[in-house]
């Protein structure tokens, strides 16, 4: 099949919209890009007009470190505008990224998930949640529109030279504050890698859900001997107080959900993912290495 | 270096005056005392390279270089040693590696095990042990697979499955996935199995409160199918084991649900374990008593027979079958010790 001449993009302003339009700026055989602003309300005719074929979602809030309501609400009501728009324009295919973290932290997960797990969330955490009832309405969708593709990319956390969110702001520090009491496995994925199958999933049809994590995991304290920071151990009420950014997810709670996610373990099997688009380039260790040695480059640039 | 410079000693006046007449006389004693000389001179050379390069007396060079040593220890102090790999299940090799001198103290001295029974299964093959449980921390499963992984590459150690109660407890989780500790539940089994790895499980009822002393050594029907319909699944042996001693090890008396709910909803602080000497002792109230353990491996079912008990209902008569051989290996391990300590 050949790839899609039109692809539809939503938020071309976040960090891989912007990604991903450099990208295919740079190669002759890349697809058409639509920038589609979800605000317009005649989405599906535009889709019609320029012959759209496939639409990468990618206007979804990344992590944030206080969530507002207003930015949560916008998500879920855009992403069901735009599946509306999808199934009236008949779209080919269709790509939403996820996350891992929809599976939930619980101390009754096993080791590594599939993407047949159930989706548990966090039920303090806002964004969770959204993004829990944005799978759910895709799911709805998948099984209305069996013609359009639909891919799900549940991503963990993310990490790269330039990727910037609550998750990697919290992890920058020189010190960094943990759950007394637990050291949890924690898996990466390269920014990178991101990019490649939010590439691949839109360029070629990859239906269904998959996990795209990196290879390998360490314990949390693994991760921070290997960049030589500071683990401090904190108990958990304290954990918020302790830590000079605000935690990813604090707002009402003070980041009580984010500790969640410090505390048991959600490991994802990228087993699935690793068959549909080939092994990821990085694994979780080189990630984490690669944030690391970025922000520790632009910390000396900054001091010279 | 001393005998030699007296072999020179009598070899020079035997000798005579000089250098070619004592190897003209005595001639085995000459070309000792030739080859002794060179060595010597040798040895000045050398000393005389190393101690008057620096132009210092001895001793400043001596202390200089041991305060250069300690300033490179102290900066390497809170550096890493090794890099941290674990497997998928969290197991750090390295760190049972380092580790393994504890558990080989723990396994011969502290609590004297007593291996007895059928041969170890070969490590080339995956199997699962089914074992009695006992005791609050899962030091029974450490030590069996201690017992079976000894002398063995530490990889092919089997994983032991640990229950959630265990899991909930502070700092239990990071230890024991390092120590090869990996959550009881189907899906964690299947993964293992398939990976090829050993796995010891405890089939008793997960819901159950640990046994009051009073009780020990009773073991409980096995609720929990799993490890047989995985074990079915996978194609593989199952091996009942008895675990005496474990029991008296950790003696539990009574709980203290309020002290550990109120650290954990006041204080912040995780879930304090609920031992019975833990607050009279304080930590060292987490430290098993020194008890004589008996490990007795049963014959195993063959995978044929396994595999024939695929279905719930066929999994929990195996279920009943494998418990009744485990009390039976575990009245024999009490009997074969005289007495708890010895």
């Amino acid at each position: 099949m050949n790839p899609p001449c039109c692809v539809a993009v939503t938020g071309v302003d976040t960090f891989f919209g912007r990604r991903l339009v450099e990208r295919w700026s740079q190669t002759d055989s890349a697809p058409r890009i639509v920038h589609c602003d979800l605000s317009q309300t005649d989405l599906s005719e535009r889709f019609r007009e320029e012959h759209v074929e496939s639409v990468v979602h990618l206007s979804l809030q990344d992590v944030p470190g206080v969530e507002s309501e207003r930015g949560l609400a916008s998500d879920l009501s855009s992403t069901q505008a735009l599946l509306d728009a999808c199934a009236k324009a008949g779209i080919r295919r269709l790509v939403i990224p996820s996350s891992t973290m929809c599976y939930g932290p619980r101390l009754e997960n096993p080791q590594h998930m599939s993407e047949d797990a159930r989706l548990y969330g966090q039920p303090d955490t806002r964004w969770v949640s959204t993004r829990v009832q944005i799978e759910q309405r895709v799911a709805t969708f998948r099984d209305q529109f069996p013609l359009c593709d639909v891919t799900v990319l549940r991503y963990c956390w993310v990490m790269g030279p330039a990727y910037l969110d609550a998750i990697v702001r919290y992890f920058e520090a020189d010190w960094v504050p943990s759950v007394l009491g637990h050291d949890p496995l924690l898996q990466f994925v390269h920014e990178d890698d991101v990019l490649d199958t939010l590439e691949a999933a839109a360029l070629r049809p990859h239906p269904g859900t998959f996990n795209v994590v990196g290879d390998g995991l360490l314990p949390l304290s693994g991760y921070l001997r290997l960049a030589g920071k500071w683990n401090v151990p904190t108990p958990e009420r304290l954990l918020s107080f302790v830590s000079d950014a605000p935690l990813p997810f604090s707002g009402a709670h003070r980041g009580r959900g984010f500790c969640d996610y410090l505390k048991y373990i959600w490991l994802a099997s990228g087993e699935r993912a690793g068959n549909e688009f080939g092994p990821r380039t990085y694994s979780s260790q080189e990630a984490w290495l690669s944030m690391v040695g970025a922000r520790r480059l632009r910390d000396y640039q900054a001091r010279n | 270096m001393s005998r030699d410079r007296s072999a020179d000693n009598q070899g020079k006046p035997k000798a005579g005056k000089t250098g070619a007449e004592a190897r003209g006389s005595v001639r085995g004693f000459g070309r000792l005392g030739e080859a002794l000389s060179g060595l010597r001179e040798e040895i000045r050379t050398q000393q005389r390279r190393t101690f008057t390069a620096p132009k210092e007396d001895e001793r400043g060079a001596d202390w200089n270089s041991l305060f250069d040593e300690l300033r490179k220890r102290v900066r390497t102090l809170g550096m890493v040693e090794h890099e941290p790999v674990v497997d998928e299940f969290g197991m750090e090799v390295a760190y049972l590696e380092q580790q393994k001198p504890f558990f080989d103290f723990m396994f011969e001295r502290y609590w004297r095990v007593n291996l007895r029974g059928a041969t170890r299964p070969k490590p080339s093959k995956p199997v699962v042990f089914v074992a009695n449980f006992s005791g609050i921390l899962p030091w029974d499963a450490m030590m069996l697979a201690h017992a079976i992984g000894r002398g063995r590459p530490t990889e092919a150690r089997p994983r032991f499955l640990v229950q959630d109660r265990v899991l909930a407890l502070p700092f239990a989780q990071a230890q024991l996935a390092r120590i090869g500790g990996v959550r009881s539940c189907r899906e964690n089994l299947d993964k293992l199995l398939a990976k090829q790895r050993s796995v010891i499980a405890f089939p008793e009822s997960k819901e159950q409160p640990a046994r009051s002393y009073r009780d020990r050594y009773q073991v409980t029907p096995f609720v929990d199918t799993s490890a047989v319909l995985a074990a079915a699944k996978a194609g593989c042996a199952v091996v009942p084991v008895g675990i005496v001693g474990a029991e008296d090890a950790t003696p539990r008396l009574g709980d203290m649900a309020m002290l550990a709910k109120l650290a954990s909803r006041d204080l912040g602080i995780p879930k304090l374990p609920s031992t019975p000497v833990f607050p009279l002792l304080g930590p060292l109230g987490l430290l098993p008593l020194p008890a004589k353990w008996v490990i007795s491996l049963g014959e195993p079912v063959p995978a044929r027979t396994v595999v024939e008990h695929a279905e719930t209902e066929t999994a929990l008569e195996l279920n009943g079958v494998l418990r009744a051989r485990i009390q039976a290996l575990v009245e024999g391990g009490l009997e074969s010790r005289s007495s708890t300590w010895a």
